[in-house]
């Protein structure tokens, strides 16, 4: 197979993985995303020479650079970087509320926005791009021991953050609705009287 | 306990499965973007070149570039008023269409793929009307078939030549619009949407079933080539001709009597062909371009033959231009 052919063939079968790449760390601006999808693959098209066998992490990683230059050079890297922590903001229907509630949704985004970028681009690639340890290492420029480690150090990153908004969360509802303190101090009288 | 990658899953903004960006065969815009690489642009950059030059040393307006044919050991032949040639060519010999049709018939036996429904067509259409000015049309158009009946139609406005220039849209009246204006998409869901256009069936294969085929469509197109020649250009707007097709195609241009050949062209898009020239029809000249190597239609150009005050519009005015990509 000819480089030629071998890179329609990639953008055939990626085509719309690379638009969900890009979808998901932009807004909902559908010729926004195009806009982004049509740059990633004309520098592939003119990088073709490097195309691995397993093209699509090599794709993810060209994105990532186009959507950096293009994100940065209009001025909107700040409000990406917004809306990746506020989805619930932009996906409606698809996120809840609260950890107790049925989807996890916003929290879960709310817990990955406040990790350092690296840690959510380690996170997101894994969970959403459903990429392996191997190919993680591709898209970040690393080998897969250290992609290996900066993925645990995230996780544990993330379960931090989770336990941190559930426990937010129970305190939170506690305070605002009073029904908590109520409650405690409705038990803590019964207790005392039994006393 | 879900651990927090699945958590994570769960809250996956984009849907493979739904909405905008799920996973199914390539939509119009991608199969557009895909053909509109940038360096399997080089031969219409090739194209816009010149044009500009020309443009720089003639700045007559005009209603279209025709395509110029040099033929050996006749003169040039001009479709549209602009005499200069549009590129220099090679100094190859002319082929003859029996020739190509040799060629093609040859191919088509060592390889007998099969047309593919869908096609990618650059036309400037004239849109005329009684005492005025009439105006050139450009459009690009890509249509799609899957082997589910699904598809896709996307027109855009624009004209190759003038890469980022406002582009003509048909009125009432004709208004510019930004070079890339969507005029018009359609997706298909799965079914027998596509039936409903013509030439739905799959083209037969050898001269005869073509032609019987083509008359289905295009009454006349069995009998008389004025008929024949706007079949086979609406034709190749529904089906990309696999080499049997193009060989039935080619043959039946050959048989038609009063065709003759016109030289090396290069078309509008920048690509060199051999043309063929047919006076037939009332009031219209034809200039087929053909690829001499493999017989493909490029090119179908229809040029007044005489002025028409009415609509004014001179003889060699190009009345319609289409090319195919594909």
């Amino acid at each position: 197979m000819s480089t030629d052919d071998a890179f329609d063939a990639a953008y055939r079968e990626h085509y719309w993985a690379v638009s969900r790449f890009v979808a998901r760390r932009l807004d909902d601006q559908a010729w926004e995303v195009e806009e982004v999808v049509a740059e990633v693959f004309a520098v592939a098209w003119r990088r073709r020479s490097e195309l691995p066998e397993s093209p699509l992490p090599w794709l993810y990683g060209v994105a990532r650079h186009c959507l950096a230059n293009t994100v940065r050079g209009k001025g909107r890297y700040r409000r990406l970087l917004l809306k990746l922590g506020h989805h619930e903001a932009t996906r409606d229907g698809r996120t809840v509320a609260s950890p107790d509630a049925e989807r996890p949704g916003s929290w879960v985004l709310e817990a990955l926005s406040r990790l350092a970028e690296a840690d959510q681009e380690v996170l997101r690639l894994t969970a959403w791009e459903e990429l392996t340890v191997e190919e993680l290492g591709t898209v970040l420029g690393c080998g897969r021991s250290a992609a290996a480690m900066r993925l645990h150090r995230a996780r544990r990153r993330l379960r931090e953050q989770i336990a941190t908004l559930r426990r937010d969360d129970r305190v939170s509802l506690g305070c605002t609705s009073g029904k908590g303190d109520r409650t405690q101090r409705a038990d803590r009288a019964d207790k005392d009287g039994q006393a | 306990m879900t651990d927090e990658l699945d958590l994570l899953r769960e809250a996956d903004p984009v849907s493979a499965d739904t909405g905008p960006w799920r996973d199914r065969p390539l939509d119009a815009r991608a199969e557009l973007l895909l053909r509109r690489l940038p360096s399997r642009d080089r031969g219409r950059r090739t194209v816009r070149r010149v044009v500009w030059s020309l443009e720089a040393v003639a700045a007559a307006t005009i209603l279209a570039l025709a395509l110029t044919v040099s033929g050996t050991g006749s003169p040039s032949a001009v479709a549209a008023p602009r005499p200069l040639p549009l590129v220099a060519h090679a100094s190859r010999a002319d082929v003859s269409l029996a020739e190509i049709a040799r060629r093609t018939r040859a191919a088509a036996e060592e390889s007998p793929g099969k047309s593919e429904r869908g096609s990618h067509v650059q036309t400037w259409a004239l849109s005329m009307k009684s005492g005025e000015d009439a105006v050139m049309l450009p459009r690009e158009s890509l249509t799609r078939w899957n082997a589910d009946g699904s598809g896709s139609t996307l027109e855009v406005a624009t004209d190759p030549r003038h890469p980022g220039r406002p582009v003509i849209e048909d009125g009432p009246p004709p208004r510019t619009v930004h070079d890339g204006k969507v005029l018009s998409e359609e997706h298909y869901p799965p079914g027998i949407n596509g039936a409903n256009m013509d030439y739905f069936e799959e083209p037969p294969a050898g001269a005869p079933a073509l032609r019987a085929y083509l008359a289905v469509w295009s009454p006349g197109a069995d009998r008389d080539p004025a008929e024949l020649l706007p079949a086979i250009r609406t034709f190749l707007t529904v089906w990309t001709p696999g080499p049997r097709q193009r060989a039935g195609i080619v043959t039946l241009l050959s048989g038609i009597e009063g065709i003759r050949p016109a030289g090396k062209v290069t078309d509008r898009l920048g690509r060199e062909g051999q043309g063929f020239r047919f006076t037939g029809t009332p009031g219209s000249r034809y200039l087929i371009v053909l690829d001499p190597d493999d017989g493909g239609v490029l090119d179908i150009e229809e040029t007044f033959i005489r002025d028409d005050p009415e609509y004014r519009v001179k003889a060699g005015d190009v009345m319609s231009y289409t090319a195919y990509l594909s």
